[in-house]
């Protein structure tokens, strides 16, 4: 199940879909809050989300397929591993001390 | 088939729709089924949680399983070649004196430890920038009594919906389903593990009867078929494409006709034991295989009439046993490679057919008999 990841630019997700996405702010954001990660590409190349999941994510919105085609190309991929290695950079924006207590 | 739903080890999990509370002096046990990724990079592995001073974690730079109640904890010390890539069972206990104690199934338990404090339980895996699960799920469980007889919760992978869409992790019992986090949604996150297979035991008896089975399956067939009766018409056809087929049949009548073909389109084995007994009968087995086909035929008679055509790319092991005053037989085996025949000892019997074909990739063929003596009339 090898996918990579996607760091989304929270200025182009629509307040619309921050608003009425049940879990929406459970996701993973950046410590300064601009950046959102999701799940990206298997092997294959394909999104691990199908359209639908897209077109629900987007329903409330005047031009969907535009915002849909903004937030892919200016997402940030990572692999599993980059990610990790993110998440122990103490530069990072994605930086986590694991020896902090949840 | 056993399913698992797999926690990519970055940012998934799964939350309950409604958090459970368990008071300080209230009997209760959670085990929760789940395997750790082999390869993983990950230091701490939350399997379950329900805030940031209630969770069970694994953590593999210490070789040990911690759990955390409100503060207090009890851990137990289990070796990572124990736990990563393998499939594992934890369980943690508070009887109702509020004495806690947590076991890794087939290991002795560790604690007691009494912290009189409520436990919260919201979800498996821990996303956000938190401990995340490297692994899978295939079950999680809340009992009522610590000796694990009544179930009250019970998110079972394999009993979830696999399709597209949100990954559900269903509790069959409770009704408190647990909604995937960041996970995939086209599926993917649904872990098929195989194994379960389809067993069959049938019987059959009649006067008289005629029958057609066919099963298609891509898991492992165990069949024990008993037909019995003075006279019947079978067909059974069995195509495979993983895994073996183990079979079991004994025939009995004083007549009967019968049809086998086997069909195996993986790397995998066929096992029979095969039985016929009757005053007559008709036989037709074919077998294609490409690995191992190992066969045990017993046909006893006054006559029958018995077809047998084996095809396999690897090795084919047959020990037959054939009785009686009269019968008609005639075997093909076609394999590129080694072939071991196996024959009773002794066979007397007089046959109406005298064609034995024996089709190899080489022109070399040999023949050894543990008796030195090979008799051909």
């Amino acid at each position: 199940m090898a996918h990579t990841f996607l760091a989304l630019d929270m200025n182009l997700i629509p307040q619309s879909t921050k608003d009425n996405v049940p879990t929406f702010w459970m996701g993973l954001f950046s410590n300064d809050q601009s950046r959102m990660l999701i799940d990206g590409y298997n092997e294959q190349g394909v999104l691990v989300h199908p359209q639908a999941t897209l077109d629900a994510w987007l329903q409330w919105s005047d031009n969907p397929q535009e915002i849909q085609y903004n937030l892919l190309a200016e997402a940030i991929e990572y692999t599993s591993s980059e990610f990790t290695a993110l998440k122990n950079d103490i530069n990072s924006i994605w930086y986590f001390d694991a020896e902090v207590e949840l | 088939m056993a399913w698992a739903l797999q926690f990519d080890g970055v940012n998934d999990y799964v939350s309950t729709s409604s958090d459970l509370s368990f008071t300080t002096t209230q009997e209760y046990a959670i085990e929760i089924k789940f395997k750790i990724d082999l390869s993983t990079s990950k230091d701490i592995h939350i399997l379950f949680r329900g805030n940031n001073t209630n969770y069970l974690y694994y953590r593999v730079s210490t070789n040990a399983f911690l759990w955390k109640v409100a503060g207090s904890n009890v851990s137990i010390s289990v070796p990572s070649a124990s736990v990563l890539g393998v499939d594992s069972t934890i369980i943690v206990r508070q009887a109702n004196t509020g004495s806690k104690t947590m076991e890794f199934v087939g290991l002795p338990e560790g604690g007691p430890f009494t912290a009189l404090r409520t436990f919260l339980l919201s979800g498996f895996g821990n996303g956000g920038n938190g401990w995340p699960l490297d692994g899978y799920i295939q079950e999680a469980s809340v009992y009522t009594d610590t000796s694990l007889i009544t179930k009250v919760n019970k998110w079972d992978a394999t009993a979830s919906s696999h399709a597209a869409g949100t990954p559900i992790l269903t509790d069959t019992i409770g009704g408190n389903n647990a909604t995937g986090v960041n996970m995939p949604t086209d599926g993917s996150a649904w872990l098929d593990l195989g194994g379960g297979g389809l067993s069959l035991l049938i019987s059959e008896q009649g006067p008289s009867f005629s029958e057609s089975s066919q099963v298609s399956a891509s898991q492992k067939i165990a069949a024990a078929v008993s037909v019995s009766g003075p006279s019947f018409t079978e067909s059974l056809s069995a195509t495979l494409s993983a895994l073996p087929i183990e079979a079991s049949m004994i025939e009995q009548g004083p007549s009967f006709a019968e049809s086998y073909l086997l069909s195996v389109l993986a790397s995998t084995n066929i096992s029979a034991a095969i039985t016929g007994q009757g005053p007559s009968f008709i036989e037709s087995s074919t077998a294609f295989t490409s690995k191992n086909f190992s066969a045990e035929i017993n046909e006893q008679g006054p006559s029958f009439t018995s077809q047998l055509l084996t095809s396999v790319f690897k090795d084919a092991s047959g020990q037959i046993a054939e009785q009686g005053p009269s019968f008609s037989e005639n075997s093909l085996i076609a394999l590129p490679v080694k072939v071991t025949i196996n024959t009773k000892n002794i066979v007397q019997v007089k046959r109406v057919s005298r064609n034995v074909t024996i089709s190899r990739a080489t022109k070399k063929i040999k023949v050894r008999s543990k008796t030195n003596t090979i008799r051909i009339k």
